[in-house]
């Protein structure tokens, strides 16, 4: 083996090493936060029926790729105050056990909300469509933790800027109408 | 009455109950504690039965207790609203006071056309009862309405002395007592219960 051949089979056993330890990583890191479904179906002959798989690890990605002004705009007080109670609740629940939360039965509709294993189920399902939803509740908990924590730092950071950028007040001035009688200016006191 | 009008009762006697029994964070007491609402009720439209069963862990809601605390308490915080009208913390507890020194008794007794209502204390319970009586219309003759609360809790609920109400010590004082019923609606087609205990079953 050539000494050039040599370095070029260490330089690509590096690589492809690099490589790999990434798609393992990654996989990794799909599996720990888990994949969230939606399933729908049209109950229709010609209807739509697709499942769409969401990697956590993807969503998570996604929301610190946003940029900080988007939260800024997007959430208000409100959603600030919500946010965070939901993630807790939602941690809360993945420390529960196994079971049913919350079940509707009536004549129009089927609605079942079920904790199962690390996954919160919902599933609802009328004459027309029938929808499945299934997430990590562990990593919507953090998901939802990181939203928050996003947007009070940029809107903190909003109100840093326009607090900056605010003009200084004027000095203050005698106000014409609130000089005592008698003083030297010549300007008549008015009084209400 | 159909399950699209009994439901918002239900929510709303939940998070008036909730408010009641959902409590401290870091309350040890919720842990293994369920709070359960059953409606069984029937389609006005189709007359087929509808169900709904809430099967809510004590320690998850106790989680949302900012969100009802923001409901119950008005925005400055002195005021609580029960049904139509107001009442401050200092008029509740004082009306609180008020009962827990008659002893057993019953408070309040209203005998109208259309229903009977009791507020008594018996026991170890605080009771609101409302009966339809027999001269009201036919859906109406039939209605029952049971709210038992453990007169500890609501002792607890109202201790201390600022101006919010004191849940984590409702909280405790509830997970004293073993499984019973709380709330317990019937009005001749749909039937409400609410209950906590510690299992994590749909019934």
């Amino acid at each position: 083996m050539t000494r050039q051949t040599r370095i070029f089979l260490t330089v690509a056993g590096t690589i492809a090493t690099i490589g790999m330890s990434a798609v393992f990583l990654m996989a990794a890191n799909v599996a720990e936060a888990g994949m969230a479904y939606v399933h729908v179906r049209e109950k229709t002959d010609d209807g739509a029926h697709f499942t769409i798989p969401v990697p956590m690890s993807l969503a998570a990605a996604m929301v610190h790729m946003v940029p900080d002004e988007e939260f800024a705009e997007d959430t208000d007080e409100d959603l600030e105050f919500v946010l965070p109670v939901i993630a807790a609740m939602l941690a809360d629940l993945a420390d529960q056990p196994d079971g049913p939360l919350i079940q509707v039965d009536s004549a129009d509709e089927k609605i079942l909300i079920q904790k199962v294993g690390r996954s919160l189920r919902i599933s609802v399902d009328d004459a027309e469509t029938e929808v499945r939803v299934s997430f990590p509740i562990r990593s919507v908990a953090r998901l939802l933790g990181d939203i928050d924590v996003k947007a009070r730092k940029s809107r903190e950071a909003g109100a840093t800027a326009a607090h900056r950028r605010a003009p200084e007040p004027p000095p203050a001035q005698d106000e014409p109408g609130l000089e005592e009688p008698g003083s030297d200016s010549g300007l008549r006191t008015t009084s209400f | 009455m159909s399950l699209r009008k009994i439901a918002p009762i239900a929510i709303a006697a939940l998070a008036l109950q909730g408010s009641l029994v959902l409590a401290g964070q870091r309350s040890s007491a919720a842990e293994g504690k369920w709070l359960h609402v059953r409606i069984d009720g029937q389609s006005e439209e189709t007359g087929k039965s509808e169900i709904v069963r809430v099967n809510l862990p004590l320690s998850m809601m106790s989680k949302a207790l900012p969100l009802l605390k923001e409901q119950a308490m008005k925005e400055d915080g002195q005021k609580i609203e029960l049904g139509d009208e107001e009442y401050d913390l200092a008029q509740l507890r004082q009306l609180w006071q008020a009962a827990k020194d008659t002893g057993d008794a019953e408070f309040v007794t209203v005998e109208s056309e259309e229903e009977s209502v009791k507020v008594a204390r018996r026991g170890g319970l605080f009771l609101i009862t409302v009966r339809g009586n027999g001269t009201a219309e036919e859906a109406e003759k039939h209605e029952a309405v049971d709210v038992k609360i453990p007169i500890d809790v609501v002792d607890a609920l109202l201790s201390g002395s600022g101006e919010e109400l004191n849940f984590e010590a409702a909280i405790e004082a509830l997970s004293r007592h073993s499984e019973s019923d709380l709330i317990v609606v019937n009005d001749g087609t749909d039937r409400v219960r609410i209950w906590v205990d510690s299992k994590n079953v749909i019934e």
